[in-house]
């Protein structure tokens, strides 16, 4: 979302939310507090215990700001673009094996793959010294990457700010990397 | 591109690595995984009666760093006494390894490193 770490958002039905204990205790979340126990408040209250990350509220609103302004559409279109040129790049490459969503109208821009003789971390460290930051391993999802029957996968993603350039340099980084390891 | 990482000697090991295989008989095993890039090594340890290692062998996936390390420190480790097992320190791995290791792969580089920890900590 283009914003700050250590704030986010989570969505739930007031409620279904009405129902929940909190999971941290602090100030802020209690309606009566007694001997033998605790009433909390209302539903949001009682999940943000202490202090909230204000600065980390503000920075979120700022963002969320950015990106209504640039237009949640205009985004999607401009990604669906950004992900049709890269598949159709990526599959040229002999070796190349992609994992993610084929159909680029239905990726909303994660493009997982792996590159047959070459290690998706080997993958990683010699594209970002190319300068292409791309996301390597279980992803935090180990039992779906073992359901894929691979040990680690690459992951190109691509948002509003990459163009076509990236895409070049993406594809030039691989290239290297299947010199490299002469595969 | 300044190869400093993936020189021919570490690819060599990772395309071809020495002692991959099990050890069938009496041994002593361990093994080390890096649960967030998913790099995982087996590595298997023979002894002979007076204690010194008869036969190293691994099982195991992952990136070249890992893969080379661990088919290299087999081949360094045939021949040790269990004393100078004890005796080796990352810096050894490194040496060995022979290229620049970054912090951020330090852990593929050490996961054969790890095993051995583990077996020398049964060992005692």
């Amino acid at each position: 979302m283009c914003g700050p770490t250590g704030v986010g958002v989570l969505w739930g039905k007031h409620e279904l939310l009405e129902k929940l204990e909190p999971g941290v205790y602090g100030g802020g979340i209690v309606e009566k507090v007694m001997l033998e126990g605790a009433s909390w408040r209302e539903s949001l209250a009682r999940f943000e215990a202490g202090t909230p990350n204000i600065a980390g509220a503000i920075r979120l609103g700022a963002a969320v700001a950015y990106l209504e302004n640039v237009g949640v559409k205009n985004i999607y279109t401009h990604t669906q673009v950004v992900v049709k040129e890269a598949l159709a790049h990526l599959r040229e490459i002999p070796g190349v094996r992609i994992l993610a969503e084929g159909d680029s109208e239905r990726n909303i821009g994660i493009v997982s793959f792996v590159m047959e003789g070459i290690h998706a971390h080997d993958l990683a460290e010699i594209l970002g010294r190319e300068g292409v930051a791309i996301r390597s391993g279980h992803h935090c999802a180990e039992p779906f990457v073992t359901a894929l029957g691979v040990s680690a996968t690459a992951r190109a993603s691509f948002y509003l700010y990459n163009t076509a350039d990236d895409i070049g340099a993406l594809i030039a980084g691989i290239k290297k990397a299947k010199e490299v390891f002469k595969v | 591109m300044d190869e400093e990482l993936y020189k021919e000697n570490l690819l060599d090991h990772n395309r071809h690595p020495h002692n991959k295989r099990v050890i069938s008989g009496e041994h002593h095993e361990a093994e080390a995984r890096n649960a967030s890039c998913g790099d995982r090594g087996v590595l298997m340890l023979a002894f002979d009666e007076k204690g010194t290692v008869s036969d190293a062998a691994f099982q195991g996936e992952g990136c070249a760093v890992s893969q080379a390390g661990l088919s290299m420190l087999t081949d360094k480790l045939k021949g040790m006494t269990t004393r100078e097992l004890k005796l080796l320190s990352p810096g050894d791995i490194y040496t060995m390894l022979g290229v620049q290791i970054s912090p951020g792969r330090a852990n593929c580089a050490l996961l054969g490193y790890a095993a051995l920890e583990k077996i020398l900590k049964d060992l005692r």
